[in-house]
């Protein structure tokens, strides 16, 4: 009997130990997971119990803050014209946007102050998150959404010389302070209001993309700026037909102005002959044309190479959650593609985010600027955390000479050619209008506009484009000059 | 051999039971700052009293049977004061209920000591026992109600007061297996029929025993009380093997129990849907598996250690201040928090099985086992459920949980086991 006891005994003593064990598995090994999922209320129930930080612009104007409710702590947006860059905050849906990407110091998860934070949480004090300011400035945010109005579209404005994004506009937009009631609604509506359009949209870029090509060839030297050639004949580029009637006044021209007048048939060779030696532009073509007998794989690596480094084929790094820019789809490349591709058409797709930062490459001497949002976190004890450091690079795209070139080029666009609704009197402006077939056949294109000033000495690059409205020069060149105009009255100090 | 000394004061155990005092003291002064409010004595009215009550039963245990085991009654203690503290923190209302009820098993158990003349007496009554039990747990088929919305009937009221019949009827079951089993050892221990390996109990001396055993699990589970069928079953067969000394009975009741089991699920979609959720828990995490989810989800919240009192989201669990009072446990104390709960169970059962190894009478020695056994096997029955280790059945946890019936009976358990340490070290 004795024995049978102790047997007994060492039973349940297993038992506890397994219990003990499977205690040590679900609340040490399985913790961080089973945290995180969402059947745990405890996510919600702590976001109730945070003071969330507000965010300001630049010019500490509040974007969102967190008030208290009888019913618990309410997040408000006082400038719902900032939306598509604060995004919201709400327990049922979530977060998107600066809300998200800065939600740890938002919600004092993180702080500028750890011991602080350590202690608050040690004495169970209600945690205080930080305020996160923004290099947006609510002004221009306004203005720029009044541009685009209730028109599908997007405008994006940054200083070039040190990547601070001045304002981030997406059309149609929505109330983040009535997301219950609306949200149905949001999420059903076909044009999708609840998306950024400026960094997770990718548009056929049409002639802006000019600059990129331009930037190749002068780049790579292959082209003489100043060499009148006639151009005045239609093309069949291995099945692709383009012409020059974007400049019919105009027989002889030079690259300059072929770039002012955005010439798609100067481009198309351009893109095509990119790897073929010195480009010969005119009328009086001798065929075979240099990739006509050699090949166009190497034009097709060139314009690869320079697209990669306007920010083509990789995610820009950036705050807000950004769609990639590409060249062509799946498919090989053919001659006709990449012809297409060098005035902008084809598969070639491109969100506004990058347009803007090729224009403020240019603009900032050919060194592209890292684009960012988050100023600074300061903490409610006052420590400040800098979120980001201006004058960032992503690289050097083209030579000092090349971006001073296409410059020139760019103000040349906006003095005399399609650009001209950019002028700002008394300022000199760089600007490429760009009016792109997109969609079935006989849609009306999409209305571009990319560019910067003081062209001397560039304060704003701004993008701009509205979907299937038009031409570049009658609606994205205008709204382009408004934000513009705006920014430098905002800064001329 | 040496003979015990005679003591006549209870050292140890009055050192130890400074230990739940405080632990309900401190642990209800935590939840009224938590809470905000004035930290008055006037406010741990509950707290002295219970210090009060153990002062007062140790007095008494010190005069009436100071040899008796001087562990069990602070261990005991320490449950229910751990217990106080979380019921009162997860159902306010409910605190002062659970701390009369805790009283009132300190009562019981005084009472079982005061007039059991002798535990041999029980072997006299088994039958009575036996019968007394049943008919309470028969009874809830006609007068049975459900006062929390379980969906088992498995109540008796009377003026707003809940009694649950099977808690009394594991004691007595105990009372009667042990009884019988006494009577019959040698012819277990010599064994019945052969069938090769397998040697069968002597199964017509032990009719009454199986018929018994039999009707206490086909009543249980018509009333879909599968916790208790399953701890009965467990009871027994360990009673039989401590009894017998023969583990061959223990892997024919095993390979039963697998018979049943598979019989019972074929048989009650509501024992399928348990198998289920223990099967795969999280794919029924809005439906069926959620409590079990939540439970594990609290337990998870808590880590290390824990939130702290009150700082927890235990109140999504549901039934937490019974069944799955562990889980507030591990939220809010954390994993340091639940392992002392475990230890604690681990302590009371060493006790326990310590009373049965010294006890010199055969019949004290199975009840002692039997009654540790039910403690024992009814935690892990709970806590494996709880923590998804197997099917979930709703039982309390011993000493912890909120429940009067509970409450009550395992301290007339530890009244019996308290009775049989006291015989056996008398000097």
């Amino acid at each position: 009997m004795r024995t049978a006891i102790g047997r007994l005994h060492l039973a349940l003593t297993l038992g506890f130990a397994i219990v003990g064990l499977t205690l040590g598995y679900w609340q040490f090994f399985r913790r961080a997971e089973l945290v995180s999922r969402s059947t745990n209320p405890r996510v919600e129930e702590e976001a109730r119990q945070v003071l969330r930080g507000r965010i300001l612009d630049r010019n500490g104007e509040v974007l969102a803050q967190t008030t208290e409710t009888p019913s618990g702590p309410a997040r408000s947006y006082p400038r719902p014209g900032t939306t598509h860059v604060t995004g919201y905050f709400s327990p049922r849906y979530g977060e998107t946007n600066v809300e998200a990407r800065y939600d740890d110091y938002l919600r004092g998860a993180r702080s500028a102050n750890p011991l602080e934070a350590l202690w608050s949480s040690l004495l169970h004090r209600r945690t205080v998150g930080s305020e996160v300011i923004l290099t947006i400035d609510a002004r221009l945010q306004q203005m720029a959404q009044e541009a685009l109005g209730s028109w599908p579209g997007a405008v994006v404005a940054l200083d070039p010389k040190t990547g601070a994004i001045l304002a981030l506009a997406s059309s149609p937009t929505f109330d983040p302070n009535r997301l219950d009631e609306s949200w149905s609604t949001l999420t059903h509506d076909p044009s999708q209001p609840l998306f950024n359009r400026a960094s997770q949209s990718a548009y056929t870029p049409g002639s802006i993309f000019k600059l990129v090509t331009a930037a190749a060839a002068i780049d790579l030297g292959l082209v003489n700026l100043d060499a009148k050639y006639r151009c005045t004949t239609q093309m069949d580029l291995a099945g692709l037909k383009v012409d020059c009637r974007n400049h019919a006044q105009l027989a002889e021209i030079n690259f300059r102005e072929a770039f002012a007048w955005s010439c798609n048939r100067t481009f198309a060779l351009t893109g095509l002959e990119l790897g073929a030696g010195p480009l010969v532009l005119g009328d009086d073509l001798k065929r075979p044309l240099g990739w006509e007998a050699n090949g166009i794989q190497p034009s097709v690596e060139r314009l690869q190479e320079y697209a990669a480094r306007f920010g083509f084929g990789k995610e820009i790094p950036f705050e807000l959650p950004v769609a990639v820019s590409r060249l062509k789809g799946d498919g090989d490349w053919y001659p006709s593609l990449l012809g297409q591709t060098g005035f902008g058409q084809g598969e070639i797709q491109s969100t506004p985010l990058v347009m803007a930062l090729a224009a403020a490459t240019i603009a900032n001497g050919g060194v592209m600027p890292a684009p960012y949002l988050g100023d600074e976190a300061r903490a409610p004890g006052g420590a400040v955390s800098q979120l980001n450091r201006p004058g960032g690079s992503l690289g050097r795209v083209v030579k000092p000479d090349t971006a001073a070139a296409l410059n020139q080029m760019m103000q040349l666009s906006v003095e005399a050619a399609y650009a001209q609704p950019a002028k700002i009197p008394g300022v000199k402006v760089a600007g490429k209008t760009g009016t792109a077939e997109a969609g079935p056949g006989g849609a009306t294109p999409h209305s571009w506009f990319v560019g910067y000033a003081p062209a001397d000495n560039p304060r704003v690059a701004v993008a701009v484009i509205f979907e299937h409205r038009g031409s570049g020069t009658q609606f994205a060149t205008p709204a382009g000059q408004r934000v513009m105009k705006a920014a430098l009255d905002l800064y001329k100090r | 051999m040496s003979r015990p000394v005679a003591r006549t004061w209870r050292g140890i155990e009055l050192g130890l039971l400074l230990f739940p005092a405080a632990l309900l003291l401190v642990g209800l002064a935590l939840l009224i700052l938590a809470q905000g409010r004035e930290l008055a004595p006037r406010n741990l009215g509950a707290g002295f009293t219970f210090a009060a009550c153990l002062v007062a039963t140790h007095v008494w245990l010190t005069r009436a049977y100071p040899h008796a085991d001087q562990l069990l009654f602070p261990i005991a203690a320490t449950l229910c004061a751990l217990g106080q503290v979380m019921v009162t923190r997860l159902v306010p209302t409910l605190g002062l209920r659970q701390s009369l009820w805790v009283g009132l098993g300190f009562a019981v158990m005084v009472a079982t000591l005061t007039l059991l003349p002798g535990v041999s007496w029980l072997r006299r009554y088994r039958y009575l026992c036996a019968a007394a039990g049943l008919l309470l747990v028969i009874s809830t088929f006609a007068l049975g109600i459900d006062p929390n919305g379980s969906g088992a009937r498995l109540w008796l009221g009377f003026g707003g007061v809940f009694f649950q019949p099977s808690e009394i009827l594991k004691v007595l079951l105990v009372i009667f297996f042990a009884s019988y089993l006494d009577d019959y050892r040698e012819l277990l221990t010599y064994g019945g029929p052969r069938f090769g390996p397998i040697t069968l109990p002597p199964i017509p001396y032990l009719t009454p025993l199986f018929l018994m055993l039999l009707l206490s699990l086909l009543v249980l589970t018509l009333q879909r009380d599968l916790g208790a069928a399953l701890l009965f079953y467990s009871i027994f067969l360990a009673m039989l093997y401590v009894a017998s000394g023969r583990s061959s009975y223990v892997v024919l009741g095993l390979a039963l129990f697998v018979v049943g089991a598979a019989l019972t699920y074929r048989a009650f979609s509501h024992v399928q849907l348990r198998v289920d959720i223990w099967l795969d828990p999280w794919s029924k995490a809005e439906s069926s598996g959620y409590q079990l989810v939540q439970g594990l989800t609290a337990l998870a919240a808590g880590g290390l250690f824990g939130s702290g009192l009150t700082f927890g989201y235990p109140e999504y669990v549901p039934a937490v201040h019974t069944d799955f009072i562990i889980a507030a446990i591990g939220e809010e104390l954390g994993l340091a928090g639940s392992l002392a709960v475990v230890a604690l169970y681990l302590l009371l059962v060493y006790r326990g099985f310590k009373i049965a190894l010294e006890c010199r009478d055969s019949f004290g020695a199975l009840l002692a086992a039997g009654l540790t056994t039910v403690v024992g096997v009814q935690s892990l029955v709970i806590l494996g459920g709880a923590l998804d280790l197997m099917p979930l059945t709703g039982v309390t946890l011993p000493l912890l949980s909120y429940g009067g019936s509970s409450i009550l009976a395992n301290f007339l358990i530890l009244g019996l086991l308290l009775a049989v340490s006291a015989e056996t070290r008398r000097p």
